[in-house]
């Protein structure tokens, strides 16, 4: 290696070290400044709570074991909706594909459901599929359906024409071109929209939870706020977002190891 | 191979919402076994069109299109093989993945077609990249294996829509050359759209110049360009080169020219 190849590496590596650092000053800063702020008595820790009171309303959530209860609920259904989501909205979006004319009559109606806040279908749910959990995975799959419906479908129309003209000289039937072509072609856009839908699953999914639920995060942040628990609040609120960017990270790990075949 | 192309009375009309555009009329010319036609014509003349009329891609609004003396009905029988543009190498395939592609879809993949196309591989020195992505590879090789591609489903023609106009001078040149010598070697009967008009002269046997939209036959010419079976490079210095491209050219330019005069 040169010196100056070896210089460059050194301020690169140097870099992404101070971003690093700031970036866990900013958090642990954070912290720190809201613990103090309380402390101090700048902030009302009845309204704001404080991370020490969060962490003894955490201690007390896990010695009744009850924290685990509502995070694995509300994880357990976010994955559902999010799946069901996915793979709901992916084949809706074949369907469309293989029938273009279905897409064309469709697509009216897909641009007013799309624009419609699913939230407001809450109350239709709630009597159609009860108060359980049938309803909150009703409202996360309605709000990330159609979305994936029209990126999915926008990523297989998308698909290189010339690609298609290759496999159909071959003589490839509809079937050979979405397999061999269309679908792999579109894993890039599959990937996009699953992680849009992470986001859309877990807003689902509290919202769903705000309406019915007697377990879970979104129900805890409720029940903390009718009760003025803020530090129940808070806390619900921190582990939802541990659990979210924990649930992106590991679509992010999906994706790069299926591109690593594509890579070799 | 005594496999002939066969064209009578070719038309072909584009349909759509805002009217009909005739894109071929009355187009009648037969492919010898073995040759190497080259057509030429301004873009829009509807070369491509002609080839996809070939290959059972579309179906022509009048006439009928012969391969081997069997009526072309649909790309299913699997007479003609395209080389595109671009060389559409499906990026998740690995290099013998898709060479293997087109044996696949027409569910002939046997060992023996597999091993043929493994060789096919190993003759154009991409044996050592087989299990590489196209994405590793350069433009050159990649437009190779998209001919062992096209060569692997042992078609009785080949359809190249204009194969080299993705790549940059240098690798075109010499990609013609390599092209020319291994579709030479398989004895396969091409049709080569183009509108690099050198590039027709120096790969084909004879050439066929069309008119502007809707395209007709305007001129065909044989080109008895030194003795057979020397490179594309090498007919390029040939003396009389000029004199077949300054022909073509007027052609050319006359269509251009009169479409012009009538805007």
């Amino acid at each position: 290696m040169s010196t100056e190849h070896a210089a460059f590496l050194k301020r690169l590596r140097f870099t992404k070290l101070c971003i690093r650092l700031v970036q866990v000053g900013l958090l642990v800063g954070f912290f720190a400044l809201w613990e103090v702020a309380t402390q101090l008595g700048w902030l009302d820790s009845f309204l704001v709570s404080s991370p020490s009171r969060v962490w003894s309303t955490i201690l007390l959530l896990h010695a009744d074991g009850s924290l685990y209860r509502h995070i694995a609920i509300t994880s357990l259904v976010t994955m559902v909706g999010f799946v069901g989501g996915t793979v709901i909205g992916t084949f809706i979006a074949a369907l469309l594909w293989w029938f273009p004319t279905l897409y064309l009559t469709a697509q009216p109606f897909l641009i007013v459901i799309n624009s419609l806040p699913k939230i407001a279908l809450g109350p239709l749910f709630i009597v159609w599929l009860g108060t359980g959990y049938l309803t909150i995975i009703a409202i996360a799959l309605a709000i990330s359906l159609v979305t994936t419906v029209i990126v999915v479908h926008s990523g297989f129309a998308n698909i290189d024409p010339l690609k298609l003209k290759l496999v159909h000289s071959f003589g490839a039937t509809k079937w050979q071109s979405f397999r061999l072509v269309i679908l792999p072609g579109s894993f890039p856009t599959i990937m996009s929209a699953l992680k849009v839908n992470v986001g859309l699953s877990w807003v689902g999914v509290i919202a769903g939870e705000f309406l019915v639920s007697r377990a879970g995060l979104g129900y805890l942040a409720v029940y903390g706020g009718q009760v003025l628990n803020m530090s129940l609040v808070m806390t619900s609120v921190l582990i939802l977002c541990v659990a979210a960017a924990l649930m992106y990270q590991a679509i992010v790990l999906l994706e790069l190891r299926q591109r690593g075949r594509f890579l070799n | 191979m005594d496999c002939v192309v066969a064209l009578k009375n070719v038309a072909l009309k584009y349909l759509a919402e805002s009217g009909e555009t005739p894109a071929l009329e009355d187009i009648s010319l037969t492919v010898k076994a073995g040759e190497f036609l080259g057509i030429v014509g301004p873009s829009g003349s509807g070369k491509s069109t002609l080839l996809s009329i070939v290959s059972g891609l579309i179906t022509p609004t009048y006439g009928e299109a012969r391969v081997c003396g069997q009526k072309v009905t649909g790309p299913k029988e699997g007479k003609a093989a395209y080389m595109l543009q671009q060389d559409c190498l499906l990026d998740w395939r690995t290099v013998e993945g898709n060479a293997l592609l087109g044996l696949e879809i027409m569910g002939r993949l046997t060992p023996e077609s597999r091993e043929r196309t493994l060789s096919l591989l190993r003759e154009y020195g991409l044996a050592d990249f087989a299990h590489l992505y196209p994405r590793q590879l350069s433009g050159g090789m990649r437009q190779r294996v998209a001919l062992v591609r096209t060569l692997a489903t042992n078609p009785a023609i080949c359809l190249l829509d204009e194969p080299f106009s993705a790549l940059d001078y240098t690798s075109r040149l010499t990609l013609q050359d390599d092209v020319w010598s291994i579709l030479r070697g398989q004895g396969v009967t091409c049709i080569l759209v183009t509108h690099d008009i050198p590039e027709a002269i120096a790969m084909c046997d004879r050439i066929i110049v069309f008119t502007k939209r809707p395209g007709k036959i305007k001129l065909e010419l044989q080109i008895d360009l030194a003795q057979e079976g020397q490179s594309p490079m090498a007919k390029r210095q040939s003396p009389d080169f000029r004199w077949y491209f300054s022909r073509i050219w007027e052609e050319m330019e006359l269509s251009v020219d009169r479409t012009r005069s009538l805007s």
